[in-house]
């Protein structure tokens, strides 16, 4: 197969030595998020396959859970395709490649879901109460076992938090409601809803500041 | 608490709703307000979206369709490949046949060997220098095409690279075209890319079109793909950039400009 990304995209032999240069866990990871960027920009078709494969699974997970797996699939492309698209606008020194493509995929999720006018499938409560497991049929068990470190790690962080803030947070993030769809949903007023969404976010921010780049 | 420190909290209520996605309407044109007064917020806001996604780390993945995956690497990765696919039905591609049966046949053959898409760029430059004369005649070809059949655009660098000169070549998809650079030399530079930028002719802003490494040869081949029309920009530039410096925006000043509308 002709592939002319492989030929806009040579010289790699530079940039993985200069992978050399960083100093500490988050300098490598911004350099190495920079570096795939690049490549995409580069068009590099085995760079945005790379990204694909890493966080194709938790996009569908995410969106499954609002808009069912055919649907989700749908999410899933378009998600890439924007990325593959739109990766000129990401700044590696705002935040983790992971992150930003994960946002994308979410944005896109809720505007399928308001289009959808549907309500979420799942009862709230039952994030954190799903057990955490490995994907068994993960190509890569080395990446599904880092998957799931990240996994246990973010949910540690939230399982720290005060139920009524984890709540706030999970009808907002994972089932698209509005401050004043939390205050109806869960029957408090909408000045309790922001006060916990900020006091809930801010921990989240100090528990998880070793795993993201601030 | 004393009246800042409840401005604070308050401007920390908004940056938490709107890092979850949940801010209500009002609250997020007072948000913009108070961004566009204070940017220093704007790191505070990018802090909790970086928080708020990691939440969707706590979900089991999920397997998409398999052809899922096929579906965004023929959208994305295998664009560029339909692009050599279309090369058969180009209308520049007979004439370059009856010009240069000899070059066309060469460049048939080098862009239909699968190996040599697996290797660097040197390596295609050298098998075209050594079985077609020179990446000069290839060049040239390319030069005559833009002449007679109108469908490619010569370009000549500035500044620094004054000496570089390229040739963009339109494809049959009005999206999709290749650029061929040389005399890039004196701009090359390790960890560098060169990239392309459109520009519309309505103010400073220009589109991203392409980019590829810096190559120590100078030379450079970038494959064009554009949310509009190639023909519809009012010019394109060609500037040097750090490789893993990303923005939406040119960041380096052009070393080499073309006017598209000619």
């Amino acid at each position: 197969m002709i592939n002319l990304a492989k030929i806009a995209s040579p010289h790699r032999a530079d940039q993985s030595a200069a992978k050399d240069d960083c100093h500490d866990e988050a300098s490598c990871r911004k350099r190495a998020d920079a570096e795939l960027a690049a490549r995409i920009l580069d068009r590099d078709g085995a760079a945005l396959a790379e990204l694909y494969d890493r966080l194709a699974g938790l996009l569908h997970a995410m969106a499954r859970q609002r808009v069912g797996p055919e649907v989700a699939d749908e999410i899933v492309q378009d998600t890439f395709v924007r990325v593959w698209r739109r990766i000129a606008t990401y700044d590696p020194e705002r935040g983790r490649l992971d992150s930003w493509v994960l946002r994308i995929g979410r944005n896109l999720t809720f505007d399928e879901l308001r289009r959808m006018r549907s309500r979420p499938r799942t009862i709230p409560g039952e994030w954190l109460n799903r057990e955490a497991e490995i994907d068994q049929n993960a190509i890569d068990p080395e990446k599904a076992v880092i998957g799931a470190q990240m996994r246990d790690r973010v949910r540690t962080a939230c399982r720290q938090l005060p139920a009524e803030q984890a709540q706030v947070i999970e009808l907002a993030y994972f089932h698209g409601m509005t401050q004043s769809e939390i205050a109806a949903n869960a029957g408090i007023p909408l000045g309790t809803v922001k006060s916990r969404t900020r006091a809930g976010m801010l921990r989240l921010r100090d528990l998880l500041s070793d795993v993201a780049r601030y | 608490m004393s009246a800042g420190d409840r401005e604070m909290q308050r401007i920390e209520e908004l940056l938490a709703a709107r890092a979850l996605g949940c801010i209500e309407p009002e609250d997020e044109r007072h948000l913009e307000q108070i961004l566009d007064a204070r940017p220093e917020i704007a790191r505070q806001l990018s802090e909790l979206e970086e928080t708020a996604s990691l939440l969707s780390f706590t979900l089991a993945p999920s397997d998409p369709n398999p052809a899922v995956r096929r579906r965004v690497l023929a959208t994305c990765g295998c664009q560029v490949e339909a692009w050599w696919n279309r090369l058969a039905n180009l209308r520049w591609f007979p004439a370059l046949a009856t010009t240069s049966a000899v070059t066309a046949s060469v460049l048939l053959a080098v862009f239909t060997t699968s190996n040599v898409f697996n290797s660097e760029i040197d390596t295609l430059e050298s098998q075209v220098s050594s079985a077609a004369g020179s990446w000069e005649a290839l060049e040239q070809e390319c030069s005559a095409l833009a002449s007679s059949e109108g469908v490619g655009i010569l370009l000549q660098g500035q500044g620094p690279a004054a000496a570089a000169t390229g040739c963009l070549v339109f494809t049959a998809n009005p999206r999709q075209g290749m650029l061929f650079v040389s005399g890039l030399d004196g701009v090359s530079a390790q960890g560098h890319s060169f990239r392309v930028w459109l520009g519309d002719g309505r103010g400073e802003s220009r589109a991203f079109g392409g980019s590829c490494p810096a190559s120590s040869s100078g030379r450079a081949v970038v494959a064009l793909h554009t949310a509009a029309p190639i023909a519809s920009y009012h010019d394109l530039v060609l500037t040097v950039e750090p490789a893993t410096k990303l923005s939406d925006k040119p960041l380096g000043d052009p070393v080499l400009w073309a006017d598209l509308r000619t």
